[in-house]
């Protein structure tokens, strides 16, 4: 459609105000984290006096954050590491066998039933459960991952298997192909879009969740991954602001780094993520 | 052949066992002993408790802290529903235009997408804080001046600002997802006609985005319904309890106040009005989408 000159002044205008109300916190905080606090409480606008990278020296010298990175980088890793190869194969023989067999169309609702149950009825006995079996540590909150991100994923790959013809596979089978060569070579190839989805959308999630691992490693320091470890540093040092903001900026660095690099397929990603899960 | 098979069933079945597994202990299992705890007395802690039956849920419907914080939530959950449905249709109609830049807008408003709640929470806390209070000052607009996360009156409309500056990057994209699909002839036609912009959108754009709209609209109401990370770093429930959401309630109830059997009991009633309403939420959206 045809803007008329005045329509898209008034257009970039406010567009241009909406994307000001995105960037000037962003602004704030990385400002703040160069200025005393003494200049903060004073002018938080300002610009500061005498920039330094002091707050940083002193927070990565303290080592926590790196740890807090290395458990983040460590638990979304591995979440993500094994669901790539297990939400497939859980999601294969679902989608392709749950017409003809009774087996396959339980185990499909019995998977689906799961994205109604709201997080609070699972989070007490969780926690019990995980306690009990002396897992309320990382590798606990990785098994907890696996088992909870598998309703979304059976429903992603569910439906976008169900959109590809199984043409392929049946010929391949007929040539004496085996049910694994035929899983790997042929089918998981074929469903690498959907798979990059996945690890898109349970990857942020993973990352950026506070409230399950708040519950489950609260046991440690040593356990906190990015968002503990920035909610602790709120707690402990709430009076040192810079210092707060710095440890946000230092934070968000690594998930801003990799939103830089792949902003397209993490737009893509979240999009078709969201729609079907 | 027959072997062939046989070799097939039996690779897709070891194929499920894995992630079968995985669910059904650590998502599965936890409901059922959830129903099972909330019918006794147990605190969380002792060895010794005993059944009861129904009468944690008779006390679910007798607590004011239950309701109170229920129809905060609801409440909440509702204003977020609006907000991000509006103001997402408004900037994805704005994106949809032939502008020169309309990469970097997308760019930057789908940023705050990647953000993690706990950040984006401690800075606006801040922002409340130091920011509007100095910008109030600056301006001589005395509401401002005040923090407002500290007035019972007006806290909970900024947790639902910061919020809403992080929610609707997702669900604008989408609904540019959807004005995309709208076919250029139908606008062409439309323009020829003489149809205003208002028109254009109500009549012929609409139908076209109603289904994301109707995926948001499920998307928005879960998050405003499990509202937690938020309220811990902006109000942590305050002032004077005015912004406790049912999810810190429960929280609370079972971890603090160590009333454990009492709080599933709680959070089993409100799983069961999430599913109500998002239920009846995709009906009514599913049915207007039949009728245009």
């Amino acid at each position: 459609m045809k803007l008329k000159k005045t329509e898209k002044i008034i257009l970039y205008i406010v567009l241009t105000f909406g994307a000001l109300l995105i960037a000037v916190p962003m602004y704030l905080t990385i400002v703040s984290t160069f200025k005393t606090d003494g200049e903060l409480m004073a002018n938080f606008f300002a610009l500061p006096s005498a920039p330094s990278f002091a707050t940083y020296k002193r927070i990565i010298a303290k080592g926590e954050y790196f740890t807090a990175l290395k458990n983040t980088v460590l638990i979304t890793g591995c979440v993500l590491l094994i669901e790539v190869l297990l939400l497939p194969m859980f999601s294969y023989p679902i989608a392709r066998r749950m017409n003809s067999s009774r087996y396959y169309k339980f185990l499909y609702l019995y998977a689906i039933i799961g994205i109604f149950i709201p997080f609070q009825v699972k989070m007490f006995p969780m926690i019990k459960l995980l306690n009990s079996l002396g897992l309320a540590n990382r590798l606990g909150l990785i098994f907890y991952y696996l088992g909870i991100q598998t309703c979304d994923g059976v429903f992603l790959i569910n439906g976008y298997l169900a959109s590809i013809s199984d043409e392929l596979e049946e010929a391949a089978y007929i040539d004496g192909a085996s049910t694994l060569n035929v899983f790997f070579r042929i089918v998981y190839p074929l469903m690498k879009p959907i798979i990059a989805t996945m690890i898109i959308k349970n990857g942020l999630w993973v990352w950026n969740d506070y409230f399950s691992p708040s519950l489950i490693l609260a046991k440690s320091r040593a356990w906190r991954t990015l968002p503990l470890f920035q909610y602790a540093f709120k707690q402990e040092s709430y009076t040192e602001y810079a210092m707060l903001f710095t440890a946000i900026v230092l934070s968000m660095l690594p998930i801003i780094l990799i939103y830089v690099i792949a902003q397209k397929q993490i737009i893509g990603g979240m999009m078709s993520g969201s729609v079907k899960g | 052949m027959n072997k062939k098979i046989s070799e097939r069933n039996i690779t897709h079945f070891l194929f499920t066992v894995p992630n079968l597994l995985f669910y059904s202990f650590f998502t599965v299992l936890p409901v059922f002993s959830g129903i099972y705890y909330s019918m006794t007395d147990w605190n969380g802690i002792s060895k010794k408790y005993s059944f009861i039956g129904l009468k944690n849920y008779v006390t679910t419907f007798t607590s004011k802290r239950f309701f109170t914080s229920f129809w905060f939530s609801l409440r909440y959950a509702i204003l977020l529903v609006l907000c991000i449905v509006l103001i997402s249709t408004i900037l994805a109609l704005l994106l949809n235009t032939k502008i020169k830049g309309q990469g970097i807008f997308k760019t930057i408003y789908f940023f705050p997408a990647v953000l993690c709640m706990m950040s984006v929470g401690l800075i606006f806390d801040k922002i409340f804080y130091f920011g509007f209070p100095e910008l109030g000052n600056f301006l001589g607009i005395e509401a401002l001046s005040r923090n407002i996360l500290s007035s019972s009156k007006t806290a909970m409309f900024g947790i639902l600002l910061v919020n809403v500056w992080k929610s609707c990057s997702i669900p604008t994209v989408l609904i540019l997802s959807g004005l995309q699909t709208v076919p250029v002839e139908l606008l062409e036609a439309a323009n020829l006609d003489g149809a205003g912009h208002w028109q254009q959108f109500r009549s012929i754009k609409i139908p076209f985005i109603m289904p994301m709209i109707s995926v948001v609209m499920v998307l928005a109401l879960k998050e405003g319904l499990m509202l937690y990370d938020y309220i811990l770093v902006l109000t942590g429930g305050g002032p004077a309890g005015a912004t406790e959401s049912i999810t810190m309630t429960l929280y609370r109830m079972g971890f603090e106040d160590m009333k454990y059997s009492l709080a599933i009991a709680m959070s089993i009633v409100v799983a069961l009005v999430i599913i109500v309403i998002s239920l009846l939420q995709l009906k009514i959206t599913d049915k207007k989408r039949v009728y245009e």
